[in-house]
C-alpha cells in the first residue's frame, strides 16, 4: 500500500525529557540526535491515543570520552489500528555508556496494534559499554509486537575488505560507522534534517 | 471462567508418619535437622539460613506473591519411613498414586533410575546396576549427605548461597527431599536420570534441594516431571537446584512442570559451568498458578556453554514469570536462550532475562529469542530482557515476537476440514515443536497431550 506520508517531523537536538500525545490518525517522526552526556535519566513517552496513530522515532547516539546516555522510552498503544516503530542506534566510543529502557504496551483497547523496536549498540573501544532493556507488555491478543537489540564491535572481515582495496584502516572504520547510521537518515523523510545529521556525524568521527 | 478440571487431580489419603506443626520458627528447623540426624554444620547452616531469610524481603517484582500466608504451610512432612529400593516394597496407597501417574510403565520402559518423590522425602530409589558398577552416584538428597559428608558439604551451597534470594534462604533452613548425583570423570550416562515426584498431603510446602555434580569429561541427563493434585487452599513449592559442571562436562536437565493451579512455584535453579562445559536447561511450564523460575547459567571458564530452551503455557488464573539468566564471566563463552511462550484466556506469561557479560570476556556470542502467541482477548504476555554488556569484543542478539495464530494458517488447516480448535491445537504444538522434541520421547507425547487438553475450549 502506497502511504501518502504527511507526516510531521520533530527534530530534537540532544536527549530531552518529552510527553506527546498522538490523537486519531497523528502521524509523526521524532528524530533525535545525542552527543552531550546525560547523566540524570532522560524520559521520552508517546502515548497513542486515537485510532490509526503512527509514531516513528529514531535515535541517533554518538558517545565519546565517558560520556553516559541515560534514557527511557515508553511507547502506549491505546487505540486500535496504532503503529510504533522505534529505531535507535549508539556508537560508543572511549568510555562512554548507554543505558536505556524501552517499554511498549498496548492497552487491551488497542487491537490490530503493531508495535516495533530495535536498539543496536556499536561497542568502538574496550571501555564503552551498554545496558539495554526492551521490555514489551501486550494486553491485546490481535496484534504484532517486537522487538530487537544488538551489541558488538565493527565487522573485522569487511575492514579488511575495505583495506584490501586501498582504504586505511583508520577510513575503513569510519566508512563502517557512516554506513552504519546511513540506513537510519534513509528513514527521516526531510532532506535538511538528513544533510545537518550527516555531517554532524562526519564531524565527530575521530 | 476458570477451568478447574485438572487430568491428574486426585488426592490419595496418605497418613504422613511425622507432620511438623504449622508455621516456622527456630524450633521448627531444629526438629527437621534433628529427624534427619544430621551433622551440626547443617544444622548451623540451616539456622543462619533462617535468620537470613527473616531478613530478607519479599520480591516487589514479578507475581503478586501477597497472598501466600507463610504461617500457615507445613514446613516438614515425611510419609512413609526410610527408602525402597524395591518397587515391591513402596506402600500400596502410594504405588496406587504413581500406578495413575503412569510411573512404573515409564520405569520399564528406558529410564535408568529413578528416585520417585513422594511427599518430602524420596521412598523409591532404584539405580541400574550397571551404573552403580561405573561409580555414579544417585541417591536422595538426604543420603548424600550421609554417605558422601566430604562431596557434599564441598559443594553444597556453593551455586546457590543461602544469602542469594528470600526463597533460596527458605529452602536452605528447610530443605527436605530431592536428588544427589555424582557423575565421575569420563563416564557418560547415555539413558535419562529420573525423578519423579508430586506434592500430596493438603497445605504442605516442599521444599527439595537438588545438587548434581558432573566430574571432567562426563555427561549426564537428569529429567524431573512433577504433577500434583488439585486441593483449595494455597501450596507453597520452593526447590533449589545446584548444578556443577566440570570442565568438558555436558549436564541436560530437563523439567516439565504441572503443579495444579493452587501451586506458588518459587525456585531457585543454577549452575556453574569450567572450562569447555555445556549446560542444558529444557524448560516446560504448564501449571501452577503463579511460577517465578530464572534458570541461570555462570559461565566462569573459557569456553563453556549454556543454552536455555523453555516453554510455557499459561491458561486461565496462571502467571507463569519465567526466564533466564547468563553470565558470562569468562573469555570464549557463548550462550543460546529460546523462549515460546503461549496465553490462553486470562492467562500471563512474562519473559524475564538477563545476559551479563563482564569486563574482559571476550568473544562472547550470545543470542536471544523469544516468542509469545496470545490466543485470546484477555491473555497477556510480556518480555523483560536485560542485556548488561561491559566488553567490547563480543556478539549480542536479542528477539522478540508477540503475536496470535495467524488467520492464513488456520483458514489453510480449516479448508483441509479441520475444526478450528483442531487446528488452534496444531499450530499451538507446531509453535513449540522445535523445543518439545528435545524431550525424551514418552514426555514428549505427554507434552502433546497436555496442548490438546489444554486446547479444548480455547475458541469460541
Amino acid at each position: 500500500m502506497k502511504k501518502n506520508y504527511t507526516a510531521k517531523i520533530i527534530f530534537s537536538d540532544g536527549l530531552k525529557n518529552q510527553r506527546i500525545v498522538l490523537k486519531k490518525g497523528q502521524m509523526l517522526t521524532y528524530v533525535f540526535f545525542a552527543e552531550r552526556e546525560v547523566k540524570n535519566k532522560r524520559r521520552l513517552s508517546f502515548e497513542l491515543n486515537g485510532a490509526g496513530a503512527e509514531l516513528k522515532m529514531i535515535g541517533l547516539i554518538i558517545g565519546k570520552g565517558n560520556r553516559q546516555f541515560n534514557f527511557d522510552i515508553d511507547v502506549i498503544h491505546k487505540a486500535g489500528a496504532t503503529k510504533s516503530n522505534i529505531i535507535i542506534k549508539n556508537a560508543l566510543f572511549d568510555e562512554s555508556s548507554v543505558n536505556f529502557k524501552g517499554n511498549i504496551v498496548i492497552e487491551k483497547s488497542a487491537q490490530l496494534a503493531d508495535a516495533y523496536l530495535a536498539h543496536h549498540s556499536l561497542l568502538l573501544s574496550e571501555k564503552a559499554f551498554a545496558k539495554s532493556i526492551p521490555a514489551l507488555e501486550i494486553k491485546a491478543d490481535d496484534v504484532k509486537a517486537g522487538h530487537a537489540a544488538t551489541m558488538g564491535k565493527i565487522d573485522e572481515d569487511l575492514i579488511f575488505y575495505l583495506t584490501s582495496r586501498g582504504i586505511s584502516p583508520e577510513n575503513a572504520k569510519k566508512i563502517f560507522i557512516q554506513g552504519f547510521f546511513e540506513n537510519l537518515l534513509k528513514e527521516i523523510n526531510d532532506k535538511k534534517i538528513c544533510e545537518s545529521l550527516r555531517k554532524k556525524i562526519i564531524k565527530l568521527l575521530p | 471462567m476458570i477451568k478447574n478440571d485438572y487430568q491428574y487431580g486426585f488426592h490419595t489419603d496418605s497418613e504422613p508418619v511425622i507432620k511438623s506443626k504449622k508455621g516456622l520458627d527456630r524450633g521448627v528447623v531444629e526438629e527437621i535437622s534433628r529427624l534427619k540426624n544430621e551433622p551440626a554444620w547443617m544444622r548451623d547452616y540451616r539456622i543462619k539460613a533462617l535468620e537470613i531469610y527473616r531478613e530478607k524481603p519479599l520480591p516487589q517484582w514479578g507475581g503478586d506473591l501477597s497472598k501466600i500466608n507463610f504461617e500457615d504451610i507445613y514446613y516438614y512432612l515425611k510419609p512413609s519411613s526410610g527408602i525402597e529400593r524395591s518397587w515391591s516394597k513402596v506402600p500400596k496407597k502410594i504405588k496406587e498414586t504413581f500406578d495413575r501417574l503412569g510411573v512404573p510403565e515409564a520405569e520399564r520402559k528406558f529410564l535408568a533410575g529413578s528416585g520417585a518423590m513422594f511427599e518430602s522425602e524420596v521412598v523409591y530409589h532404584n539405580l541400574q546396576e550397571t551404573l552403580r558398577d561405573k561409580g555414579v552416584i544417585f541417591e536422595s538428597i538426604e543420603d548424600g549427605l550421609r554417605l558422601y559428608p566430604e562431596l557434599f558439604k564441598k559443594h553444597f551451597g556453593t551455586v546457590v548461597p543461602a544469602r542469594d534470594n528470600k526463597f533460596a534462604a527458605l529452602n536452605s533452613a528447610v530443605w527436605s527431599g530431592g536428588s544427589f548425583i555424582y557423575i565421575p570423570k569420563n563416564v557418560k550416562v547415555e539413558l535419562p536420570l529420573q525423578a519423579y515426584f508430586r506434592i500430596n498431603a493438603k497445605k504442605m510446602g516442599q521444599f527439595e534441594r537438588t545438587l548434581i555434580i558432573a566430574d571432567e569429561g562426563s555427561s549426564v541427563h537428569y529429567v524431573e516431571g512433577c504433577t500434583a493434585p488439585t486441593y483449595s487452599s494455597y501450596s507453597l513449592h520452593s526447590a533449589v537446584v545446584e548444578v556443577i559442571v566440570m570442565r568438558g562436562a555436558r549436564v541436560q536437565y530437563t523439567t516439565i512442570q504441572n503443579w495444579s493451579r493452587n501451586v506458588y512455584n518459587l525456585v531457585t535453579k543454577r549452575a556453574k559451568v569450567m572450562a569447555d562445559g555445556q549446560m542444558f536447561w529444557l524448560d516446560c511450564n504448564l501449571g501452577s498458578k503463579l511460577t517465578m523460575k530464572y534458570p541461570a547459567v555462570y559461565l566462569v571458564e573459557p569456553g563453556a556453554k549454556a543454552e536455555i530452551l523453555s516453554v510455557a503455557f499459561a491458561g486461565s488464573g496462571q502467571h507463569l514469570d519465567a526466564g533466564s539468566k547468563i553470565f558470562h564471566l569468562a573469555p570464549n563463552t557463548s550462550s543460546k536462550i529460546d523462549s515460546r511462550s503461549i496465553s490462553k484466556g486470562s492467562g500471563r506469561t512474562s519473559y524475564r532475562g538477563l545476559v551479563k557479560v563482564v569486563k574482559g570476556a571476550y568473544g562472547v556470542k550470545s543470542k536471544v529469542t523469544c516468542n509469545a502467541l496470545m490466543l485470546n482477548k484477555n491473555s497477556r504476555s510480556d518480555t523483560y530482557p536485560t542485556m548488561d554488556i561491559n566488553e567490547e569484543n563480543v556478539t549480542m542478539e536479542h528477539e522478540a515476537t508477540v503475536s496470535k495464530i495467524g488467520e492464513e494458517q488456520l483458514f489453510y488447516l480449516m479448508s483441509r476440514g479441520m475444526s478450528e480448535q483442531e487446528a488452534s491445537a496444531m499450530i499451538v504444538n507446531g509453535f513449540i515443536e522445535p523445543i518439545v522434541k528435545l524431550l525424551p520421547m514418552e514426555y514428549a507425547i505427554e507434552m502433546n497431550r497436555l496442548i490438546q487438553m489444554e486446547m479444548e475450549g480455547a475458541v469460541g
